[in-house]
């Protein structure tokens, strides 16, 4: 049996608990994932301003140096002229430490040093972008990182320009991801150009960079395939980093930018947690209403339930008290008025019960009564005319005393169906009480046409017991046998010892008893006869009772009915045994 | 050149080996001696020869008194000092308990016999010097001739030492550190007896690089703990450094563009007036200097406790200089005469210390400006010796270096004092002579003060240089090491108070 509040948890947990565990699930993965896409993506589009910029700062001073080139070479300048521009350029733009020209051959024509220029041309065979050489990164005497732009101008020469990339580690130094992300810039040799972390410049000064790195196989990994822009790796600190690549376009540069994963998921992180939390409050909340509600709805159920029993067991008194103003409470209106109706209907069975059993009892004395009592009448009536025949007066104080003694019998059942029977209690050989019980009534089975005898145990069976009540049980159930055994039947009593129990069956081949009142035969005042109260069964188990043992019938229409008694085995003997 | 002004890059080597008791807040205990290792790149084509000079001064050796930060002199081996006799005897007291790193006790007799005749090192008023006497146990007399308001400037840099008699090339001082060790590479160790207490590092080693690229790696490979010079381009990285602390600090170095008075046209004092109106410093700073320094109007320590504050100035106005410079029969032609020329007022050449490239952007900067009001200034980069020579011979048009002021008067004397006072360079500027005699022989600080504002007063009159900036400084020490940071000083030379972090006592390599 399925109970209700398994039945209401499973509505709970089909309605409510999955659905929000289900979405739950999916919330804080789409969430995860969409965050890590976000984060990433917002790192990256960092990593892409910055390679931007640099860009374009290296594009402004290619534009600048190429402005300058152009004035140098297209208008006609003295010497003096075009060193004043160098310097002048110098002064006016920072980032160029030295500003040289050279012509088509590589002589030098003008330069801002004030003395010999450090300045030369590329090498035959450097890799030129648009007429314009950027130099590999280095890092001069003074730590900072530096190259060299030379731009071809066509027919010209060239001019060629040392650029302090200053303003590139300024630039990477404002990069700032969170609190502790940094951007870096990896150079086409691999080499760390610029990191945002001070604390790490030093590496760009050590210059023992490996490619072992994270950072840089990240970088190198970035290079050699596009898609690689992500990446998630532990940093020589064993922290778990989440970098993103941009490449530099025009040169072969790559920007990292690199954010330790705690902090990058960490609004992830508390999004998630603040998503289970509300998942778990909603769960929480949905299992408390769930339960509160429920309990209020089952308990009433439970009430119901446990009222329903209570007047099943009898206690008819028993009411239902529902709150709420719905079918249950209705429910219960209607199953107290239900209730209330079945008092009324038990006491008036109770009433008709009563009088049905008063008149059978009634209707029982008068016939029991009625014949020994029209009896002496009738013969008290002779008497009076036959007072001087001495015979008479016997046979009348015989008939008397006999049909006196059928009132006390019936007077004596009455009397001790309503309390216990005195006995007395001796050990008791039952194979001689029950022999004696069917010589006894021998004389009824022959006349009713059938065969009556007794089977015995061949091990004597002795019980403590009243040797007297114990005659009149059988005699009752053998006589009730005769009576429902049609002629050529047969009534058998039978004794069998157990270990610790002697028992005793009285079966016969009789019409049999039918079910429905099988469970009555032994109550008060319950008969299948036409006349007597009904209640020598309900005597024999009583007597059977107070002598400690047990009483019950089997019985199938048309086959025949069995009584079987138990009682307790004793080891003692009977005082005639015991002194043979 | 004064050697400070030579050695503005200082190898030291300070090895400071155990932490042993101290005046001081002790440090915990550690595993082993405090050593402290500073590097510094030499000056290129520059040996260390004069290293061991400086390491002495610095370190080994110490002085009667020091200088202030506002010029007046302070206490180290003498308490005070008082003037008598008309101002022909300067009395000093000694401290008491002042040892020599050989056992010897310092005493008035014994410092007069080391200071005797004279004291080391070049004093204007040197040769004023009689005698030099004790006076009591812990006082000594130096008797003059004639008044002399320098001494005690002087005495600033008159080392109270003596030779070491198992290697005369080597001296035995009163300073918190004691020379320890063989060649190449000897290492300071500190004095116990040092009078104001045995400092917390023990060891110095002083280590010379090539380059300042070279010692900034060592530093960050933690082969050296400080570093004596960071460059104006370096500094801003260095400074967010978190494992460095960056000091920064005005010098009492000045950058002037010196004339030669004798040049045919620089000799003309409006056109001296028309070019310092011509610059604007702040650009020299700015442009030139990367911010790292402060604006100059005279060889004047700006701090100096005589210094004026209604001293004159010259406002930026390249207006006024060519007007100024048309009206001294200077104008600008449409052309020059020869086409490798520009055609200018006048042209002249500036000697500048070409292998120190901090002095090519300033000298850019200025030359710019003088173009704009039609001077040609030419650059001409030299060695340090030969600017030297042609300096002192005075044997040039004009020279943009750095010069010292020492914080004192008696140094603007030695270097704007017209010669045979003046030894080191021979502009002919002889406008502020009668001043600066008049400072060298005041009595009172009243007389200094008049005297002060006077020569300010000269010097913007009469011009003898463009006095462009003061430089300011930057040096790097490991956060290693607790470092105190008093404004103005340089923690190079408050080595006896450093001591290791509380955090990290682990010896650098």
């Amino acid at each position: 049996m399925r109970r209700i509040t398994t039945r209401f948890a499973l509505l709970i947990a089909t309605a409510a608990v999955a659905p929000l565990v289900i979405y739950g699930v999916v919330s804080v993965s789409s969430l995860r994932d969409g965050t890590r896409e976000s984060v990433r993506e917002g790192n990256l589009r960092v990593a892409g301003q910055v390679a931007e910029q640099i860009h374009l700062y290296l594009d402004n001073n290619t534009r600048v140096l190429r402005s300058a080139g152009l004035e140098l070479t297209t208008m006609r300048l003295q010497t003096w002229q075009q060193q004043r521009i160098l310097r002048d350029q110098i002064l006016a733009f920072p980032e160029f430490r030295e500003l040289s020209l050279f012509d088509t051959a590589g002589k030098l024509i003008a330069t801002s040093r004030l003395s010999q220029t450090t300045l030369s041309m590329p090498a035959v065979g450097s890799h030129l972008t648009s007429g314009v050489y950027i130099a590999p990164f280095r890092v001069d005497d003074d730590l900072l990182p530096t190259t060299t732009i030379a731009i071809q101008m066509p027919q010209a020469g060239w001019i060629i320009g040392e650029l302090s990339l200053e303003e590139l580690w300024r630039m990477v130094d404002r990069i700032r991801v969170g609190r502790e992300g940094y951007a870096l810039v990896v150079g086409e040799d691999n080499r760390l150009i610029a990191h945002g972390n001070p604390d790490e410049k030093r590496r760009i000064a050590i210059s023992d960079q490996t490619n072992l790195n994270p950072e840089i196989r990240f970088a190198l990994a970035a290079r050699q395939d596009d898609a690689a822009k992500f990446d998630e790796y532990l940093d020589e600190g064993q922290r778990s980093m989440l970098a993103v690549a941009a490449r530099v376009s025009q040169i072969g540069w790559i920007v990292v930018v690199e954010q330790p994963t705690a902090e990058a998921y960490a609004t992830m992180h508390h999004l998630e947690r603040q998503l289970l939390a509300a998942i778990g409050l909603a769960l929480l909340g949905t299992v408390v209403l769930g339960s509160l509600w429920g309990r209020s709805f089952i308990r009433r159920i439970f009430a119901l339930t446990h009222v329903t029993r209570a007047i099943a067991e009898g206690k008819l008194e028993t009411r239902v008290a529902l709150s709420g103003q719905d079918e249950i409470r209705e429910l219960g209106d209607a199953f107290n008025s239900m209730a209330d109706k079945l008092v009324e209907l038990q006491e008036d069975i109770r009433k008709q019960e009563r009088q049905a059993m008063f008149g059978r009892i009634a209707a029982g004395l008068v016939h029991d009564l009625s014949h020994p009592i029209q009896n002496i009448g009738n013969s008290c009536k002779l008497i009076m005319k036959m007072w001087d025949d001495a015979e008479y007066r016997e046979t009348f104080r015989r008939m008397v005393e006999r049909e006196m003694v059928i009132v006390k019998r019936v007077l004596d059942d009455l009397r001790n169906i309503a309390r216990p029977i005195p006995l007395e209690r001796f050990p008791v050989d039952l194979n001689r009480s029950v022999a004696e019980a069917v010589e006894a009534m021998q004389q009824h089975a022959e006349t009713a046409g059938l065969t009556l005898r007794a089977e015995l145990s061949p091990e004597p069976p002795f019980i403590e017991g009243d040797v007297f009540a114990l005659g009149r049980v059988y005699r009752n159930l053998i006589l009730n046998a005769i009576q429902a055994t049609a002629p050529g039947g047969l009534v058998v009593a039978a004794t069998e010892t157990l270990a610790d129990r002697v028992q005793v069956r009285v079966y016969d081949t009789g019409c049999g008893i039918a079910a429905d009142r099988l469970s009555a035969v032994f109550e008060d005042f319950v008969t299948t006869k036409r006349r007597g109260l009904g209640l020598g069964l309900a005597i024999s188990k009583k007597i059977v009772e107070q002598l400690g043992g047990t009483i019950s019938v089997a019985s199938e229409v048309g086959k025949g009915t069995t009584f079987v008694l138990e009682f307790p085995r004793t080891q003692a003997r009977p005082i005639a045994l015991v002194a043979g | 050149m004064q050697a400070r002004g030579v050695f503005s890059v200082v190898v030291l080597g300070l090895v400071v080996g155990g932490s042993g008791c101290s005046r001081y807040q002790s440090p915990p205990p550690s595993s082993g001696p405090v050593r402290l290792a500073i590097g510094a790149a030499l000056p290129v084509g520059g040996s260390s020869s004069g290293l061991p000079a400086l390491r002495d001064s610095l370190f080994i050796s110490e002085p009667l008194v020091s200088v202030g930060l506002d010029g007046r002199p302070t206490a180290r081996i003498a308490t005070n000092w008082t003037w008598l006799n008309g101002s022909k005897t300067l009395r000093v007291t000694l401290r008491p308990n002042v040892f020599f790193h050989d056992g010897q006790q310092l005493s008035a007799e014994l410092a007069a016999k080391i200071l005797s005749p004279r004291p080391q090192g070049f004093g204007l008023s040197y040769p004023s010097i009689t005698s030099i006497v004790p006076s009591g146990p812990d006082q000594i007399d130096f008797n003059l001739s004639r008044p002399e308001a320098f001494l005690l400037s002087d005495l600033m840099d008159a080392s109270v030492q003596m030779p070491d008699p198992s290697d005369k090339s080597r001296v035995i001082g009163t300073g918190a550190y004691m020379l320890s060790g063989q060649r190449p590479n000897p290492v300071l160790r500190a004095f116990d007896r040092y009078y104001q207490g045995r400092p917390a590092i023990d060891e110095i080693a002083i280590k010379p690089y090539q380059s300042q690229r070279q010692a900034w790696a060592a530093m960050m490979r933690g082969e050296i703990d400080a570093l004596h010079e960071v460059s104006r381009e370096a500094a801003d990285f260095v400074e967010a450094e978190t494992t460095v602390k960056a000091f920064s600090f005005t010098r009492e170095f000045y950058i002037p563009l010196v004339f030669n008075v004798r040049h045919k046209v620089l000799q003309r004092r409006d056109v001296r007036v028309a070019l310092n109106e011509a610059i604007d410093k702040e650009v020299v700073v700015r442009e030139g200097m990367r911010g790292r320094g402060e604006v100059a109007n005279s060889p004047i320590w700006p701090k100096h406790w005589a210094h004026s504050a209604a001293q004159q100035l010259f406002a930026y106005n390249p207006d006024a200089a060519r007007i100024r410079l048309d009206a001294a029969g200077l104008p600008l032609p449409k052309s020059s005469s020869s086409p490798a020329e520009m055609p200018s007022r006048f042209s002249f050449t500036c000697l500048m210390y070409g292998e120190d490239p901090r002095f090519e952007r300033i000298a850019l900067v200025v030359q710019k400006q003088l173009f704009e009001i039609g001077v040609d200034m030419k650059l001409e980069p030299v060695s340090m010796a030969e600017l030297g020579g042609r300096a002192a011979k005075g044997d040039f048009d004009a020279f943009l270096f750095e010069m010292n002021s020492a914080r004192s008067l008696s140094w603007v004397y030695l270097f704007w004092h017209s010669p045979p006072e003046g030894p080191f360079v021979k502009t002919g500027y002889a406008s502020a002579d009668a001043v600066l005699d008049r400072l060298r022989h005041s009595q009172s600080d009243e007389e200094t003060r008049l005297g002060t504002a006077d020569l300010e007063g000269v010097f913007y009159e009469d011009p003898p240089a463009i006095f462009l900036a003061w430089e300011q400084a930057t040096r790097a020490v490991s956060t290693k090491f607790a470092v105190p940071d008093e404004p103005g000083r340089d923690v190079i030379g408050l080595v006896r108070l450093w001591r290791p972090a509380a955090r990290d006592l682990r010896a650098s390599r």
